[in-house]
């Protein structure tokens, strides 16, 4: 049997899933609670393995780890309604994550923080992608590194060398992440006025509502 | 005994009609649940204690319990048979109406005509045996058949409820009950039930509405050792409660369709998925399965067949989600009920991942029926794609709620006003909810839709399980939308993002809009959020969650601006944003519990200016406010709404009198140094003026009379405005510091270019004088004369011809004023015509009642359609005949006319006061946006126009408004004016200045107190002058008047806490 | 299995020989968990851990399982509700026409929230979904008995006659 994925005709064999097929073809379909083991009790809980069905079954968005696939069957894994759709799954999750990456024993090893770069999604900074927590974070050992408080995207190109970030891709806009950043930076001993100084630089911007929360946390 | 023959059956159906029309004197009660819930049992109490006392009397009646018939507004219902005489039906019956019923009607035959709501003298429902038929009837009583609640019904799957004992299966057989089943098992192949069956077009009724029969052959097509039938009577949905109603009332039924359905699809056991909080249903169909298996109806070998047919019931533990078919199976499986995404379907992989077929109760219920009369029949009822008819639960604040079974295709507007008699308490129709959680919100205007899946599909809601809650303008849609969600976010099961996190942050966005946190931005993040979660989420529930509020927004917008751009809850619903229902419904927003409040502390001075906070117009108001708030006053629900305008009246009164006690002055706030310009004399402009003035910018008014007061001083007849009254509150505003430039036109006597550079800001507060046209030949003759022109030249004192015959066309306030102020200027005979009924007139009822006293005569459902001109003299009019056909989707009746038949109507004079329009004035050549009904654009929430600084309000914005809402544009419009110049609210600093303080206890009030009626001079004594007509509350009722208001405003204040 | 900071109780004699006649009382009481909790709870009117623990030990599956069936169903009970629980009507019929009213006051009167029971344990509160009696909304079940078109007035009223 052949299904069509993304215009790629794929041999398959009746009985398997379109996740299954897309893997085996190259295709990559991210997926944040399929587990092969479990899938029969836990199925298609996360809905990130969605694909957009075009012929051969019901046209809509479906979940690959449960569709079965049948002859004539032509999906794609990138259309634009797939694309929107994940991206709000990302947002809706990320809305209920502690992302506080810096003490995140996954950090820089992250799918989901892959996930949220992949689709373009505001929110994780870039201890996300650091992998200084090993070796020890660049704040513990005195340095200002604004990991914390920036956009993730680059794939720590700085802190991996060892230079602190200096947040040229701007400070983050969700406040619950920028508020385990200056907690972090608090316990490193930096004052506001240091951090400020630092932030203003590429995020003129974004000064005022760092500098609020600041206020905000230290009174705290 | 067991059934082995059709004879067997016949047996046992004779017994059973033997029961339904036994010889001895029946009592009936119909004792489902919500019949219980209004007191039926403690009914059935009294009336056996009260039938001991009787029992020398030798009656002996039987006490019968039934289900529900569906007249849920009529209960608790008691029927009364007598031997060989129809039922009886009596409703609303309590203890004494119980006591004169057997007194009366059982023992004395004869009918208790007051209590007596109809007769089931013939068959209701569309079975084919057993029909009730009696050939003596009582002559008083209706036959039920032809009440409108009941005659547009076609009853299928209700057949039996309320006729027969649930619990009697020899009843439901002298009905046709299992005269089906025996049929298929004996005659028919399973294959022939399916074909049947999809022949039929029968889809499901829980909601999805798939083809029944089409489910059935993947069932059977499936292949499998063992398979199963499932009934839902998971009834999850809140609105909806036709299952209940069916598994309550006639329980077998959905047995025999069980029956029906497990032997065409080969299954041998099925399950009853039952929600444990309809315990009597759980009840009446464990008995009805023991008695089944009684005549071995169920069990082995069933009725002589070699077909085995076991039913278990399983009690749900209270999930919604359960009632999704895969979440549904889980749970009888005994696991949490999560739903699992489809294919594989059930009916390959179901039940303990055997074939198993799901269909909800209602479905199953209408089976039976299908293989009695046939496919044919079946698909003669309904619409094209949806066959067959719907039951659903019609309920909110609807007149007559209740279970109604009626053909697809019905239109909506004729449920809701045919059937359900419209909404309650003569509110206004505002929205019908549909399908529960899943489903949506279909507005007024989509009335006309005919219901059936499609229709309402496309309108973004569904038929779902079939719950109809119709909503007024007490409703709050973004509150409706909220509670839905709330459920839905509570529900569930939490599996997959879009539905775990997505409900939850839609809710949290809906709270803060609710709690006037909400910005425009929210709305774009609603839509999105909608889209995805429908199209991303595993299951049905997830999948439909967003839809009522995206009917909400798609059809009430303006509700969701009032809460974020405005922060007002319009329906007074949501508790952040309202403070009273009155005093949010009072455009001007008059605080008035507490004004009532300080009348009862008899603190008139007090109550005066408290009033004047937000109106400088209270004794005005008093006599000629159309009074919205007494419409959405909560006494109205218990008795009667406050008469709110008589006591302003009272209280203006009282201080004009000299009377006040302590009277706070009028605050003002420091001069600001700003000039403001007010065009127009009128109430909006003198209200701005007023407000402007008292925030501290210097105004002058520019009226182009010789006098203030607008509509006020020669639109209303003094005899209902006094015209001292009327000066001296416009003195009192112009006491405050204001000038006047009288017999001022602006665009003639002065540039308009000159008021823009000499002030700082303008209001435009020009009214709508011009009347509307008739458009017909001969208007143009002098006879033919202009309402509005003329009412104001009489009320100018002007002198003025109108005969001694005079025809006033139309039914505003206007044409009633003519009339009036004609027959006291000494018209001999005055005659108003309008083309709608008396009820439908915008003039206020009071000025109608008062004008027929005087001798004025009316013509209704009559439309002019030619002037008759004899001798260069219009000398009458020709009317078409006309009457009310169906109902709009107002919920007015529309009028269309009668054809060859009309009336004539001779007259010296002809008034035409159909409407009026804003006369076409100076800005329509400056810069000035004039929207194409020639009024001036302003923006709805800031008042401004598309020039800057200047601002408009009243008639030339809205169009002929009403007084109240004229002073409250002029009062936002102040409001806003000074924001601009100012950069801050200071309305509100000045309304803090002055504290009030009165009795915040709750009053203890809610028996019946009778509403204060006005009353009003003889008629005799109103001839040849103008004195005022309606006379002021004496105090002994104004001050018990003052005290029956509910005081809303202290509960919700604490609420707040 | 047990996680050593959770103390659990020994059942009596007694307890243990009422659940095993539950559990003998069910056809198959591995599938019909539903049931067997609804007894359980019908018996000790809460699903207490001790007797989760043991049950889901004599029929065969975890603590756990039984525990995620008892949480995810709005019937069952993990805290013992008072003599009297009162069931506040949310449905849709209901709350058009101001249930929300009602169930404050009922808070009021009883001084505790939703969800909650009084000190004196003779009432517990709740709101559930829909009672199917729209027609005569608002309506409040006391234990079993319904009460229909009820106004906040009446509240007091009907409390009284449940002790």
């Amino acid at each position: 049997m052949k299904i069509l994925i993304d215009g790629k005709g794929c041999e398959c064999q009746p009985g398997q899933n379109v996740l299954d097929v897309a893997t085996e073809n190259g295709i990559d379909i991210p997926t944040l609670c399929f587990n092969k083991l479990i899938s029969d009790i836990r199925p298609a809980g996360c809905r990130m393995c969605i694909v957009e069905v075009l012929a051969g079954g019901r046209p809509g968005l479906e979940s690959s780890c449960t569709l079965p696939v049948t002859d004539g069957l032509s999906v794609s894994t990138k259309s634009q309604a797939v694309y929107n759709e994940r991206r709000e799954l990302i947002e809706l999750l990320l809305s209920e994550h502690e992302q506080d990456c810096r003490n995140c024993a996954i950090s820089g090893d992250c799918n989901f923080a892959k996930l949220c770069r992949d689709y373009d999604v505001d929110g994780v900074p870039v201890c996300s992608e650091c992998p200084n927590q090993k070796e020890g974070c660049l704040l513990s050992r005195g340095v200002l590194c604004l990991g914390p408080i920036t956009y993730a995207n680059c794939n720590a190109f700085c802190t991996r060398k060892g230079d602190p970030c200096e947040s040229c891709f701007s400070v983050l806009s969700n406040e619950d992440v920028l508020k385990f950043g200056i907690r972090a930076f608090a316990k490193a001993g930096f004052t506001k006025e240091d951090i400020i100084e630092a932030a203003k630089v590429f995020s003129y911007d974004r000064v005022k509502v760092l500098e609020k929360l600041i206020i905000k946390e230290e009174l705290r | 005994m067991s059934i082995k023959t059709i004879e067997d059956l016949d047996e046992m159906a004779k017994i059973g009609m033997k029961n339904l029309e036994s010889n001895r004197p029946k009592i009936i009660f119909g004792q489902a649940t919500c019949g219980i819930a209004a007191g039926a049992n403690k009914l059935v109490d009294f009336t056996k204690e009260y039938l001991g006392y009787l029992q020398e009397t030798g009656i002996d009646p039987e006490i019968v319990s039934v289900g529900c018939i569906g007249m849920c507004f009529a209960e608790p219902i008691v029927d009364i048979q007598l031997p060989g005489k129809p039922r009886i039906t009596y409703e609303n019956v309590d203890a004494n109406k119980m006591k004169r019923i057997i007194d009366e009607h059982l023992l004395n035959q004869r009918l208790v005509r007051e209590y007596a709501m109809g007769q089931l003298s013939e068959e209701l429902s569309e079975v084919e045996h057993g029909r009730l038929k009696y050939s003596w009837t009582y002559e008083a009583a209706p036959s039920l058949k032809e009440l409108p609640f009941l005659s547009r019904q076609v009853r299928i799957a209700l057949r039996n409820c309320g006729i027969i004992d649930p619990e009697s299966i020899e009843q439901y057989v002298a009905r046709g009950g299992y005269r089906s089943a025996f049929k298929a098992l004996k005659y028919l192949k399973p294959q022939g039930v399916i074909d049947e069956v999809k022949g039929s077009g029968l889809r499901g009724r829980g909601g999805a509405g798939f083809t029944t029969g089409l489910k059935w052959q993947f069932a059977r097509n499936a292949e499998g050792d063992q398979k199963y039938v499932i009934c839902n009577a998971d009834e999850g949905d809140p609105g909806a409660y036709m299952d209940r109603g069916i598994l309550e009332g006639d329980p077998h039924s959905v047995i025999e369709g069980m029956l029906i359905g497990g032997y065409a699809i080969g299954a041998t056991v099925g399950y009853v998925y039952i929600r444990a909080e309809y315990p009597l249903a759980i009840k009446r169909l464990k008995k009805a399965i023991e008695r089944a298996k009684e005549y071995n109806i169920l069990g082995e070998n069933i009725m002589g067949s070699d077909f085995s047919f076991d039913l278990k019931i399983l009690e749900g533990a209270g999930a919604f989600v359960c009632g999704e078919e895969t979440a549904l199976i889980a749970s009888i499986e005994g696991k949490r009920g999560e739903p699992k995404p489809r294919p594989p379907f059930p009916a390959n992989s179901g039940l303990f991942k055997k074939p198993s077929n799901v269909n909800n109760v209602e479905t199953w219920a209408n089976v039976p029926m299908v293989l009695e009369k046939g496919a044919r029949w079946f698909q003669n009822i309904g619409t094209e794609k949806s066959k067959g008819t719907k039951v659903f639960s019609l309920v909110g604040k609807i007149q007559r709620s209740g279970l109604v079974e009626i053909p697809m295709g019905t239109k909506m507007k004729d449920i809701i006003y045919d059937i359900g008699g419209g909404m309650q308490k003569g509110r206004t129709f505002k929205a019908v909810q549909t399908g529960g959680p899943s489903g949506g919100c279909i507005p007024a205007k989509h009335l006309d839709v005919e219901v059936d899946y499609e229709n309402l599909d496309a309108l973004g809601s569904i038929v779902g399980s079939g719950g109809m809650v119709a909503m007024d303008e007490d409703t709050c849609m973004v509150d409706i939308a909220r509670y839905f969600l709330d459920f839905c976010a509570e529900e569930s099961c939490g599996q997959c993002t879009p539905c775990r996190v997505g409900t939850t942050r839609m809710l949290g966005i809906l709270n803060r809009i609710s709690q006037g946190g909400g910005s425009l931005k929210d709305v774009e993040l609603l839509k999105r959020l909608s889209t995805q979660v429908r199209d991303g989420s595993l299951c049905a529930l997830g999948g439909t969650s967003p839809n009522p509020i995206m009917t909400t927004m798609d059809y009430f917008m303006d509700e969701y601006e009032q809460h974020i751009l405005n922060k007002k809850c319009p329906a007074s619903v949501c508790a952040a944003l309202f403070r009273t229902p009155c005093q949010d419904t009072c455009p001007a927003g008059t605080d008035v519990p507490a004004h009532l409040q300080l009348i009862a502390e008899k603190r008139f001075g007090e109550a005066y200016q408290l009033q004047r906070e937000d109106n400088p117009f209270p004794a005005v108001c008093g006599r000629v406010c159309d009074h919205p708030c007494e419409a959405r006053c909560q006494r109205g629900m218990l008795d009667e709404s406050v008469s709110v305008m008589a006591m302003h009246r009272y209280c203006a009164d009282k201080v004009f009198e000299g009377k006040a006690g302590y009277m706070p002055a009028t605050s003002m706030l420091e001069p600001t140094g700003n000039k403001v310009a007010v065009v127009g004399g009128g109430p909006s402009g003198l209200t701005a003026a007023y407000f402007l003035k008292r925030l501290g910018h210097e105004v002058t008014i520019y009226e182009k009379e010789s006098e203030l007061g607008g509509m006020l001083n020669w639109g209303i007849p003094p005899y209902r405005l006094p015209r001292d009254v009327l000066k001296r509150e416009i003195q009192m505003i112009l006491d405050l510091g204001i000038d006047v430039e009288l017999e001022t036109a602006v665009g003639k006597d002065i540039k308009f270019d000159d008021l823009m550079e000499e002030y700082d800001g303008i209001y435009l507060g020009i009214g709508a004088q011009k009347d509307v046209p008739l458009n017909l030949e001969n208007e143009d003759l002098p006879q033919v004369l202009n309402g509005m022109e003329l009412l104001r030249k009489m009320n100018l004192g002007e002198e003025v011809d109108i005969g001694d015959r005079l025809l006033v066309i139309g039914g505003g306030n206007v044409s009633v004023d003519v009339a009036r102020t004609a027959k006291r200027l000494g018209c001999k005979k005055v005659i108003v015509a309008y083309r709608r009924e008396e009820l439908d007139m915008p003039a206020y009822p009071e000025e109608i009642s008062e004008a027929k006293k005087e001798g004025i005569e009316f013509y209704f459902l009559v439309s002019p359609e030619r002037i008759i001109k004899e001798d260069g003299k219009a000398t009458g009019v020709v009317f078409r005949k006309m009457q009310m056909d169906e109902f709009t989707r107002w919920g007015r009746r529309k009028p269309v006319p009668v054809e060859y038949e009309t009336v004539t109507i001779m007259a010296d004079n002809i008034v035409t006061a159909i409407g009026q329009q804003v006369e076409d004035t100076f800005y329509e050549k400056s810069e000035m946006v004039i929207n194409y009904r020639h009024r001036i654009d302003v923006d709805k929430y800031t008042m401004e126009t598309s020039m800057p600084k200047v601002f408009a309000g009243g008639d030339a914005v809205l169009g002929p408004a009403t007084l109240i809402e004229a002073v409250a544009h002029g009062k936002n419009a102040a409001r806003q004016m000074d924001i601009k110049l100012v950069g801050r609210d200071t309305l509100s600093e000045l309304q803090e200045k002055t504290p009030y303080e009165y009795s915040m206890e709750i009053p203890d009030n809610e028996h019946k107190i009778q509403r204060a009626t006005l009353q009003t001079i003889p008629p005799k004594e109103r001839e040849n002058n103008f004195n005022e007509v309606v006379m002021c509350l004496d105090d002994e009722c104004a001050i018990r008047e003052s005290k029956r208001c509910l005081r809303c405003d202290i509960i919700e204040e604490e609420d707040l806490l | 299995m047990m996680c050593e900071d959770v103390e659990v109780k020994e059942l009596t004699w007694e307890e243990k020989r009422t659940l095993d006649k539950i559990i003998g009382s069910l056809e198959d009481p591995k599938h019909d968990k539903l049931r067997l909790l609804q007894l359980v709870q019908n018996e000790y009117l809460s699903l207490r851990d001790e007797h989760m623990r043991y049950v889901a030990d004599k029929i065969g599956t975890s603590y756990t399982d039984l525990y995620g069936i008892a949480t995810f169903y709005s019937l069952f009970n993990l805290n013992p509700p008072g003599r009297h629980t009162i069931s506040v009507c949310m449905g849709t019929g209901c709350h058009v026409k101001g249930a929300q009213r009602i169930m404050k006051k009922l808070e009021k009167v009883l001084g505790i929230k939703v969800n909650g029971t009084t000190k004196d344990q003779r009432f517990s509160l709740k709101s559930v979904r829909c009672l199917g009696c729209c027609g005569l909304a608002p309506v409040i079940m006391v234990d079993d008995q319904t009460f229909g078109r009820v106004r906040t007035g009446q509240i007091e009223g009907i409390l009284e006659d449940f002790e």
